[in-house]
Order: structure tokens, then sequence, then C-alpha cells
């Protein structure tokens, strides 16, 4: 008698799930987009790059580049995040990857020929 | 809570339905926007459009509705601080417009109704839309261009924008217009207005003014050539061919009906900047180039971050006819950046002047200026104010919205904003200018000089290499000589110097500093390098190294010299400054006696021309000269200055007096007659004696008589100066032409003129004891937004007295009117760039004679003691005694037995 009670009736069911898939859809699509996320966390990067905590701003730019909506920018952020580390092999790591993402960055190529250290990042063994 | 717990099937069903169907609305509509973007632009909706975009325009419709709900009632007219315009176009008008989008909105004019709140007039307009992105015009609130019909102007302009922000941060363009009129910039008007759409509130817009002769009038200068640079085709490497041919330039104002098609100006702006040596550009740029201007414009660049103006458009140029001069217009200066490049924008005219280390270097000290004044501070208080005027307007409109791009979608979309998002997005810019103010910093201070010695007979040769972004000033206790020749040899030609200013080169480098499109953004850009000089030093040791002082020549912070033995090597592109024409010594040229001038002869800026009493200048045919210096002409009394025709049947040309280094020129007792025109610099001079862009001139007892073939007996243009006991007679057309100066004038007579005694245009003038007889047209004709005190002055048988027109305003006290053939006084709007008519205050005015004073609906006088057909005691003047005391003595014994007794 009491478990009769409390079921609900199908037309509730129905309307409860309508409701669910709606909020469910509204919610989703307030959900952040891939490139807002790249956005955010380039953003904290460079505030933490001016205040010097380089080291902070360095796990930033690694986390925003796979939601980097082209390989320019996806480039741009590896090529941040190599900037932002004082340990060789880290820092070539990141350069190569930059490197890999825009093979067209005029940018970072002429700086690392400048400074002669081209080739070992181009050889540089990525994980 | 039972009820609902146990609801019944069928309304279950309805009211899930009903759920599911206002979200399949939503979907729909996202889903329309997207095909709609597919009609617009060259994309696939199947293969370019993802998921990402979808959920984005979703998003954005959810955004859209929840605005359209909690968006406030717009207040009305009176109770807002923005001007509202109420436009009406009839539904015909507007299928017309919206049939063929983008075409068909920008093709054709629609005619409709426009009123503005606080004024009572309805005003006929011809509307189109305009923008070149899909958020202008795409969406319901559309960005319009309204031309005004007729003669009618709003506030001086009779075309103009009402333009939908695409950005939610659009106040940031705001400034920069502001800023750039701050600093002299001709800028548009950029504000924010109301916008009703057929008694619809369409929301916050902003007021563009069209770039055009209204404008350079608003912005009181003279009209000249205006050419747009928006469009052009590719060169071989894919850059934009716009700064390679001047034909994509685009004429869209000019001096007058006859320039229309003149395109001599552009031709020699174009194609010095890309064909010419860089030694010529140098020596155009500081001949044509209104250098301040053009260093602020681009200095603002700087300061911003800003990509906007390229290769391939976002420009706007005038020349100014009577400065001879090329100046930017403020356009398009948006999106700051806080990249670490120093410049951003990128197109020929900069990349010449980066590549000659003097120019850039004037250009860095600009830039450097602004950086210092527009603080961060500064900046964050001027966009927190500018922000919050719209702030509260855009509560209630329900369409604002920000024009992003997205992923690979190479097309512009429109999201809906919030008012929170509208306050980061403000709070971003004044953070990417605190980040970019912080990296100017280091660009400023980045500078090296090291150096390496080796001995030379009794010298030591040094050579120096200079990197860095800013020049090194370089002070020595031993003498410098500097190897201007490059030939490695102390010799005898080599400039010697206790203080000199050595400046690092540029260097190309492949790809553009934004990682854009090449066409407009260049295949290549410009970064600091070493640059090499040679100097030598007598001495027998290298201690005296040791007391060399650098300090960098932008900021003035030292400088640390390194020594290295290496010959390093120069890898600079730029021109090598000491290649460069050097600034002539000052020289100054006295003239005496009688002087042949057989043809046109130029005084340079570094001329200093003394003229002594009693000289003759026997003026060949069409001869002029043109002074760029000061001049001093010293006549006396006995003893005046004269300009002649050598043939008085064949008139000269014209003296110039031409540009900021002949201020402080000063001419006494000069007498000009049969003089004509001339054509110097692309400058037009119109009378036989012109004064044009200086700060002070002294004109005295002068005699400027008859001319032939131009206009005017004396022009003056851009200039302060004074006018006195001179008389100006027999002109063919203006005895005095007054353009955008500001001139005292006393104790002149204007006599017998073709036209007008004395015309001003644009001027403020303070003119007493001045006597106007037989005057052609109007004795003064005050025009075009002038200003003019005018006191104790007569009067006699001009045509019109006094005319005072187009915003002008005159006070006045003591003017004696006598037989005018027309009016003593008219005032009247003649010319449609301006709203207003002419406004006279007066006191103490003599009507003899013709006593009827004229105005129109514009304009307004008030007088007080207007006095009729009564003569004044003519000795309270000190005219009288000027008019006795002339030379030109049958003219005062006339004047003197007809009125005065």
């Amino acid at each position: 008698m009491l478990t009769k009670k409390i079921l609900p009736s199908a037309g509730f069911i129905i309307l409860v799930a309508t409701i669910t898939i709606c909020v469910t859809t509204v919610l989703w699509t307030f959900t952040p987009l891939n490139y807002e996320i790249c956005n955010k966390k380039l953003r904290i990067g460079l505030k933490l790059s001016t205040a010097g905590k380089k080291k902070e701003a360095f796990k930033y730019f690694v986390e925003a580049a796979p939601y980097a909506p082209t390989d320019v920018e996806r480039a741009n952020l590896y090529m941040y995040a190599g900037a932002m580390v004082t340990d060789k092999d880290t820092k070539y790591k990141y350069y190569k990857l930059s490197l890999l993402a825009n093979p067209d960055t005029n940018v970072l190529t002429n700086t690392l020929q400048t400074n002669g250290i081209l080739d070992d990042v181009m050889n540089t063994k990525l994980d | 809570m039972n009820r609902i717990f146990k609801m019944k099937f069928v309304p279950a069903i309805i009211m899930a339905a009903l759920l599911l169907g206002v979200l399949a609305d939503f979907g729909y509509r996202a889903l329309a926007k997207l095909y709609a973007i597919e009609k617009i632009v060259d994309v696939e909706v199947d293969q370019d459009l993802t998921i990402d975009h979808y959920h984005l325009l979703l998003r954005n419709e959810f955004k859209s509705a929840w605005i359209q709900l909690t968006s406030t009632e717009p207040a009305s007219d009176k109770d807002t601080d923005l001007k509202t315009f109420h436009i009406t176009v009839d539904q015909a008008g507007l299928n017309t417009l919206n049939k063929n989008l983008p075409e068909s909105g920008k093709s054709i004019y629609a005619d409709g109704l426009m009123k503005v709140s606080g004024e009572k007039k309805m005003r006929k307009i011809k509307v189109r839309y305009r923008g070149l992105i899909p958020p202008h015009w795409l969406y319901k609130q559309k960005s319009l261009r309204i031309k005004l019909g007729g003669n009618d102007t709003y506030t001086m302009d009779n075309v103009f924008n009402l333009v939908n922000p695409v950005h939610d941060y659009i106040v940031t363009d705001q400034l920069a217009y502001g800023m750039a009129r701050d600093l002299g910039l001709i800028a548009p008007d950029f504000y924010p207005v109301r916008v009703y759409l057929n008694g619809q509130f369409m929301g916050v817009y902003m007021y563009l003014s069209q770039v055009n002769e209204y404008l350079l009038r608003k912005n009181k200068k003279m009209p000249g050539s205006i050419y747009y640079g928006e469009s052009s085709t590719e060169t071989e490497n894919g850059v934009a061919s716009l700064w390679f041919h001047p034909d994509f330039w685009d004429k869209k104002a000019s001096r007058n009906a006859e320039q229309k098609t003149n395109r001599e100006d552009i031709n020699l702006f174009i194609n010095t900047i890309a064909n010419d040596t860089p030694e010529n550009f140098y020596k155009f740029f500081n001949t044509y180039a209104n250098k301040d201007d053009f260093y602020n414009f681009m200095g603002m660049d700087v300061l911003f971050g800003s990509e906007h103006h390229d290769w391939a458009h976002n420009h706007r140029i005038y020349f100014d006819p009577y400065k001879g001069k090329f100046s930017p217009i403020a356009w398009d200066l948006r999106f700051w950046n806080d990249s670490t490049n120093k410049d951003l924008s990128s197109y020929l005219l900069l990349q010449n002047i980066q590549l000659n280390p003097i120019l850039e270097y004037e250009r860095d000290q600009a830039a450097y200026k602004l950086y210092q004044e527009y603080t961060p501070e500064k900046i964050n208080h001027k966009l927190s104010t500018l922000s919050k005027i719209q702030r509260d307007e855009l509560n209630s409109d329900r369409y604002r919205d920000t024009a992003i791009t997205v992923d690979n979608l190479n097309v512009w979309v429109s999201e809906p904003f919030t008012i929170d998002e509208y306050d980061k997005a403000i709070e971003k810019r004044k953070f990417i200018f605190k980040r970019r103010h912080e990296i100017l910093q280091s660009t400023f201070n980045s500078t090296s000089i090291a150096c390496g010695a080796e001995t030379v007979g009794e010298y030591k040769k040094i050579s120096f290499y200079i990197g860095g972004f800013s020049p090194v000033s370089l002070y020595s206790g031993k003498q410098m000589i500097l190897d201007y020749n490059f030939n490695q040899v102390r010799d005898e030609n080599d400039p010697v110097t206790n203080h000199t200013i050595l400046y690092p080169g540029r260097k190309f480098l492949p790809g553009n500093t934004v990682n854009g499109l090449i066409n407009g953004f260049g295949h290549q850009y410009l970064v600091p390098t070493r640059m090499k000089y040679v100097i030598f030093f007598k001495s027998s040791s290298h201690k005296f190294l040791l007391n060399l002082v650098a300090r960098n020549a932008i900021t003035n912070q030292p400088v640390e010299i390194f020594f290295t033995d290496n010959d390093i090597k120069d890898e600079s592109a730029s021109i090598h400054p000491w290649k460069l024409p050097r600034s002539h010594k000052k020289e100054v040229i006295v003239y005496k006696g009688d002087v042949a001038i057989n043809q046109s002869i130029e005084f340079l800026e570094n001329v200093h021309v003394k003229i002594e009493p009693g000289t003759t200048f026997t003026m060949a045919a069409n001869a002029s000269m043109f002074f760029y210096g000061r001049v001093e002409a010293a006549g006396t009394k006995d003893k005046p200055i004269k300009f002649m025709a050598a043939n008085p049947a064949k008139p000269w040309g014209a003296v110039a007096i031409q540009g900021n280094g002949t201020t402080g020129s000063t001419f006494k007792y000069c007498e000009f007659e049969n003089g004509s025109l001339a054509t110097m610099r692309m400058i037009h001079y119109t009378a036989p004696f012109n004064i044009h862009d200086m700060d002070w001139f002294e004109v005295s007892n002068c005699k400027i008589g008859r001319n032939f073939v131009g206009d005017d007996g004396m022009h003056i243009a851009y200039a302060n100066g004074t006018i006195q006991n001179s008389i100006f007679f027999n002109s063919r057309s203006d005895g005095l032409d007054i353009d955008i100066a500001t001139v005292t004038l006393t104790d002149n007579i204007f006599y017998n003129t073709g036209n007008d005694g004395l015309d001003i245009m644009t001027s403020e003038i303070s003119a007493s004891n001045n006597v106007f007889i037989d005057i052609g047209d109007k004795g003064i004709s005050v025009g075009e937004w002038s200003e003019a005190n005018i006191s104790d002055s007569l009067f006699i048988r001009a045509v019109i007295g006094m005319a005072i027109k187009d915003k002008s305003v005159v006070k006045a006290d003591n003017l004696v009117f006598i037989d005018s053939q027309k009016t003593p006084i008219d005032l009247f709007h003649k010319n449609t760039s301006y709203d207003e008519g002419g406004f006279l205050e007066a006191a103490n005015i003599y009507l003899i004679g013709n006593t009827k004073i004229k105005k129109d609906d514009m304009s307004k006088f008030f007088i007080k003691n207007k006095v009729e057909n009564k003569k004044p005691d003519f000795t309270q003047f000190n005219w009288l005694n000027n008019l006795k005391k002339q030379s030109f003595k049958p003219l005062s014994d006339e004047m003197e037995s007809l009125y005065v007794n």
C-alpha cells in the first residue's frame, strides 16, 4: 500500500526527464569551450609571469596548450612554457613542441638560431 | 505536491512537448545562424563548422534570451546623458536594404526621417548599412550610415555613421580618438548614443563622423586632399600593394572642385615611399610630412600595441594645401596587445622610418613621451570614466554583443554579453595596457654599446657597435673626430665634437610580428641589430675610454660601455646615419641696394635673410622668392623696401614666408606691387605676399598694392602676428585674406579692393582703428567659424560693410558705416559645412546712408546704441589721424572733405 503511494506517475517521469534534458542542455552550453579554457589559462600564465612566478606560469602555459584552437596559438603557448623554465632539457622539449606545432614560426626559429641552439632543440627527444 | 507526483500522462506529455519545443526553437535558431554564416562566407557547414561552433551559437541564443528577459526599460530621452537618434524608415525601404545582404544594404540608400533628442526639427535623411564584418549588418542591430538631406548638417557633419559597437571594449576606440585629438591629430567624433528605429529601441551605438571635408573644417584645417587606403591587389611576395601604387588610394576630398581629379600629392607621397632612395625619402619626409602628427599617430600604435594599421588597409592621409604637408588622420586604432614586439603595425611608410636611424629615433622619442604621459593609472581612469558613461544604457540594450572569431572559422560572429562580462572586458583592457606599459619600459631601455680600439699614428681609432632599440648619447672630455666618410682615416672633413648620438640599426627577419596573413601584416619584419661607428681620439693611451659617458638617448639612463677585441659584423639594413644629408649651417644673407631677381629663388630654413632699408627687388616675370628661414625686412619711411616688376606689363610671382623656420619675421615699410601668384612644394600661393605656417610675424607700415592673375593682395594661413599702419589697395580680389590664423590688425587702410577688404576664415582676429573704403564686396567678411573683436573702425562705400557668417562670432564697438551699397551689416548662413549663421554683439554702431541691417533665420545680433544717420564725433577715432598721416594723400583728402568735416 505504502509502496504504491510513493511511485510517481509515468507523466511525472516524462516531465522530469524532459526538464532534466533541458537543464542539462542549457548547462552544457555554458561549459567553457576549448578556446575559452585556453584563453583563461593563458591569461593567468601571463599574469604570473609578469609577477615573476615563472614556475607557476609554466604550469598554466602547458595546461593551456592542448586547448589552443590553432597550431599557431599552441606553438606560442609551448614557446612561453619553454621560456619560463631554466632546466635545459625541459626548455628544449617545449621549444621543440612549439616548432613541431608550427614549423613556420619565424620568431622562435630565429631566436634559437641566433643563440646557436636550434639544432640542439631539434635533436631533443620527446618523452 | 502529490498532484504533480501523480501527474497524468497527457498533461505531462503536453508540458514536456512544450519544453522540448522551446528547446528545439533555440536549437533551430542557433542552426539558422550557422547556415546564415555559411551563406555569407566561404565555408561549408558540414565540413568547417564543428560541434564547438554549434555549442557556442546555442549558448549565444540562451544568453540572448536571458539578456532580453533581464534588460531594463530604456530611460526616456531626458533622463539619459546620451543623445538619442530616432530614425524612421518605411518597411519597403528596409526590405530593399535587406534584400540581398551585404550588397543590398550598402549599395543603395533608403529615405528616412531623423529626430535627435534635444532638437525640435525633423530631418530628412538617407540611410544605408555600413561595416565590413557580418555583426555590422547580419543581425537585427545594424550599423548605419546617415546622409543628411540638402544643406543640412548635424554637429557639422553632413554624413555620419551610427555604428553598432562590435566589441564590448569599444571604449578603447573612444579613448584612442580622444587621445589623438588631444595630440593635435585630425580625428573623427566618436561617442556613444542611443538609437531608435521605427520606434523600437535598438540599443547603444557609437556616433562616428565620416572622414571628409566636413571633418577637416570641424578640426579647423584647410580643405585639402583626403585619401583612403583601404584596398588593393597583391605584390609578388603576397603583400598588399596599397603602399606601392598611388592608384589604390581613393580621393575623398580636395582643396576645391578643380583639384578633385588632381593626384599630384598622393603620387609624390606613395612613389617616394615606394621607389625612392633612403636619402631622398629622408629629404621628402623632412619636407613634406607633418612629423609630429605621424610620430604621434605611430606612437599611439606603439603605446597600445595595435597591429591594425597594416599593409592592406585602415589608412587615411590628408594633404594640407597651405602647410604643404601630409598628415595621418586618426582612424581605427584598436585591438590592444601586450605583445613583446615594439611595433605590431607594419606598412611601408613605417618601415622606411624604421630603416632610417634618425627618423626612428625621433619617432621613438615621441612614443616615449606618450609612454611617460599615458601611465596605466591614467588609462585606467579614462577607461573607467568612458565605460561608465554607457554602462547604464547598455543595461537596456537587448542587442548588446561583441564580435568574436572562433577556431578555424575565418569569420566574425556575434556573441551577446552580460553587464558582468562587459565590466570584465574593460578590466582586461586595463590589464593588457599595464603589461604593455611594462614591456615598453624594457623596450626603450634596451640599448648596448661595445667598442674596440686600435692605434693609428697619433690617434686612437675606436670602433663603436650600438645595439638594442634605443640610440646612445656619447659624451667625451676629449674631442671626438667622427669618420663621416668611412675611409677609416682621420681627415680634415671629419666633424669634431664632444657629444654625439650613435644609433643602432635594424635588420629584416622573415615573417611578421603577429603571425598573421602576409597580405596585411607583411612577409618580413624589423628587429634591432648592431651598427658600427668609427671615431678617432687624439691620445697616446687608451685611458680616456674610461672617461667616456654613454646614456640611453631615449630614457637618459646610463649605459655601460663594453670592450671587445672582435670586429662585430654589421648586418644592418638601415641606412647609416652618417650617410644622410647633414643639417645646413646657419647663415645670414644681407640684401641692399638694387637687386635683380631674374628667376625664382629659395632660401632654406638655415638662412636668415636681412633686407636693408632702400633695397629694391626688381623681379622678372613670374619670378618668386620663397623664404623658409627668418626674414628681417627693415625698411624706413624714407627708404622703403620695394618688390617691383622689372617690366610692369609682366607681373612677378610671389613672396612666400613659409614654415616654422620663418617665425619672428618682420616686414617694415615694404611695398609690393605688380605681383601675382606662385606654386612651390605643391603649395599654391594666391597672393604676391604670403605668410604661411609659422608662429609669429610683424608687418608694419607696408603697402600691398595692385596684383595680377591671383586673388588677394596678401594671404595669411596658419600664422600668428600683427599688421599695423599698412595699406591694402587695388587688389584683384581680397585685400587681405586670413585663413586659420590669429592676427591683430590696427591702423590699416583697405582701399578699392576687387572683392573683400579683409576676408577671414576660421581665424581669431582683433581689429581696431581700421578704415575700409570703396570695397568691391564686403569691408570685412568674418566667415567659417571665426571669432573677431572689431572696434573703432570706419566703412565707407563698401557694397556690404561687414558680413558675419557660418558660425562666426563678432564683438564690435564704435563702428561707423557710411553709404553702404547693399547693407552695412549682413549676418547669414552660406557654407553648408557650418551649422549656424553669424552672431554679432555690438555697441555704438553708427549707420549713415544705408541703415538696414540684414540677417537670416540662422543668425542673431544684439546692438546696444544703434545710431542712424547721425555722424559721431570723428575726432574721437585714431583712424582720422591715421588717414591724415598716411602718404595716401588723395584718398585721405577725399575722405576728409566728403565725410569728416
